[in-house]
């Protein structure tokens, strides 16, 4: 078998039992049951008539998963990917094997954006199909195409993020706390900050690519500054394959020691 | 630092040739024995079927084949440290590094496990093996390293260390029926350098114990002693240990 691949199998199977999933995915199920709620308030007939199905995915999408969940789910995967093997001692199995240290750390990464796709986009999707069946038939199909386009900016989230927070994880000793410093701090803050800091930042240019208007992106959507598409995939593009290619670099040349 | 001739350091490669069993209790949760002997085996590059093979055959060298569905994690302390070992020797390497291979073991599973290891030493394979436990380290083999604070003491037979330390001369205890009379016989042999006696017995302080032996069943006929046992309390690893960093 091919060592990425056997690498990628392993890690998927671990993450798959691993607490942190059932955490994430409990997670990944407060949005949905938002939505639930949502079209069921907007189907008794109490909602006010500018509230439609469609305003409440956009609402929810844009809110609770760019800027709330994709940033707690990657961030609690990234960061786990070399520092729970750590913690827990099981890394030295991976060490002893005929396999590159930049092989172990690719293949990691992988099985983590497969775990991590698989919580955040069926979950998203749920949400859209729910919220929609508040609005008049046909308006679900018509909006298809914001879904898909929401899903892939999750999708691009979900790769940038988790090489960011990989790096922070073979990095710091508490990546966790230096992940959640980073997140809070410069992914949140600095995006209220108007000018050219805030083009500094994953959701700057995550949020160029969200299909939504401003007026649904909540108040963050006025402190944005603009960035074409292409502009964003390619900066996201250029920054992802740096930061793998960072990670693997720390990896391959840092001595671990474990803890006794 | 070079293994087998070849650097350490990022050279994956060599793990081909070398197993390695860490001291830590430490898996992959819910993984079941198998899954995590073939899942590590994996990454050695073999092709699923091939995989299989090894790890069922490295589990049933190291007797878990009756557990090998169950979980890890209901396994005993004895059978995790068992299926460690399998990790370590499935992929058939040349040299194995045993880092306290049999702590948490039942006496059986010792038993079987010093057994295994000689065999695997008979068949050609270099082992190494670290244990604070010297009794079991002694159980294994004769050839040793001892290691004090990172600092190299000894290295070699264990017998061999102990007659180069010249300040702690033999302790031999002589076990007999009437300690007093064999004392008495003993006390003016230039060899011995020091005596106690003990109600069933002589403890002789000797420089020369190979002359002291050779010398002693003379005695022992001539005056009838009967002699119920023959003990050396310092000739072992622990004692040439204890000597030499105390």
């Amino acid at each position: 078998m091919n060592p990425l691949n056997a690498v990628f199998r392993l890690s998927l199977a671990v993450l798959v039992k691993s607490r942190r999933t059932l955490m994430i995915g409990i997670l990944c199920f407060m949005p949905v049951l938002g939505s639930i709620f949502g079209t069921a308030f907007m189907m008794s007939g109490v909602a006010q008539q500018e509230l439609t199905g469609f305003s409440l995915t956009s609402f929810i999408i844009v809110n609770g998963y760019v800027h709330v969940l994709l940033l707690v789910v990657t961030l609690f995967y990234g960061t786990a990917l070399v520092s729970d093997e750590l913690e827990d001692k099981t890394i030295t199995y991976l060490l002893v094997r005929p396999v590159s240290k930049s092989t172990i750390y690719l293949g990691k990464y992988l099985a983590y954006l497969v775990a991590a796709s698989l919580l955040l986009l069926p979950s998203a999707a749920l949400c859209f199909l729910i919220s929609m069946a508040a609005d008049p038939p046909g308006e679900s199909s018509r909006h298809v195409p914001i879904l898909l386009q929401d899903l892939g900016v999750l999708g691009i989230g979900i790769v940038a993020y988790g090489a960011l927070y990989a790096v922070i994880g073979a990095v710091a000793k508490r990546p966790v706390f230096v992940g959640l410093a980073f997140t809070f701090i410069w992914e949140t803050v600095v995006t209220f900050i108007p000018g050219y800091l805030s083009k500094l930042t994953i959701k700057h240019y995550l949020s160029a690519l969200l299909p939504h208007a401003v007026s649904q992106r909540g108040i963050i959507g006025f402190f944005e500054s603009a960035t074409s598409p292409v502009t964003a995939v390619v900066v996201l593009v250029l920054a992802t394959a740096g930061l793998l290619a960072l990670g693997a670099w720390v990896f391959t040349n840092r001595e671990y020691v474990l803890e006794q | 630092m070079t293994v087998l001739g070849e650097p350490i350091w990022n050279n994956p490669e060599l793990n081909r040739r070398v197993g390695f069993c860490p001291e830590q209790d430490a898996f992959y949760s819910g993984m079941t024995g198998l899954r995590w002997v073939t899942g590590l085996l994996s990454l050695n590059g073999y092709p699923p079927e091939e995989t299989r093979r090894r790890a069922l055959k490295a589990l049933e060298e190291m007797d878990l084949l009756d557990a090998k569905d169950k979980k890890i994690g209901a396994y005993s302390k004895g059978m995790r440290q068992r299926v460690k070992l399998a990790q370590a020797i499935a992929h058939d390497p040349q040299i194995l590094f045993l880092d306290e291979p049999l702590s948490g073991m039942d006496p059986m599973g010792r038993r079987h496990t010093i057994r295994l290891i000689k065999t695997w030493a008979a068949a050609g394979r270099s082992i190494i093996v670290s244990s604070h436990i010297l009794h079991e380290i002694e159980s294994m083999t004769s050839s040793i390293l001892l290691v004090n604070h990172g600092r190299i003491v000894a290295e070699g037979n264990v017998h061999e260390i102990r007659e180069l330390i010249e300040d702690h001369p033999h302790r031999i205890f002589i076990q007999c029926e009437d300690p007093r009379q064999l004392a008495s016989r003993l006390v003016g042999w230039p060899m011995v350098a020091g005596m106690r006696l003990d109600e069933d017995g002589v403890e002789v302080q000797t420089r020369k114990p190979d002359l002291f032996f050779n010398d002693l069943p003379d005695v022992i006929l001539a005056d009838k002693v009967k002699v119920t046992r023959l003990l050396s309390p310092d000739d072992n690893l622990q004692a040439v240990f204890d000597y030499l960093v105390k």
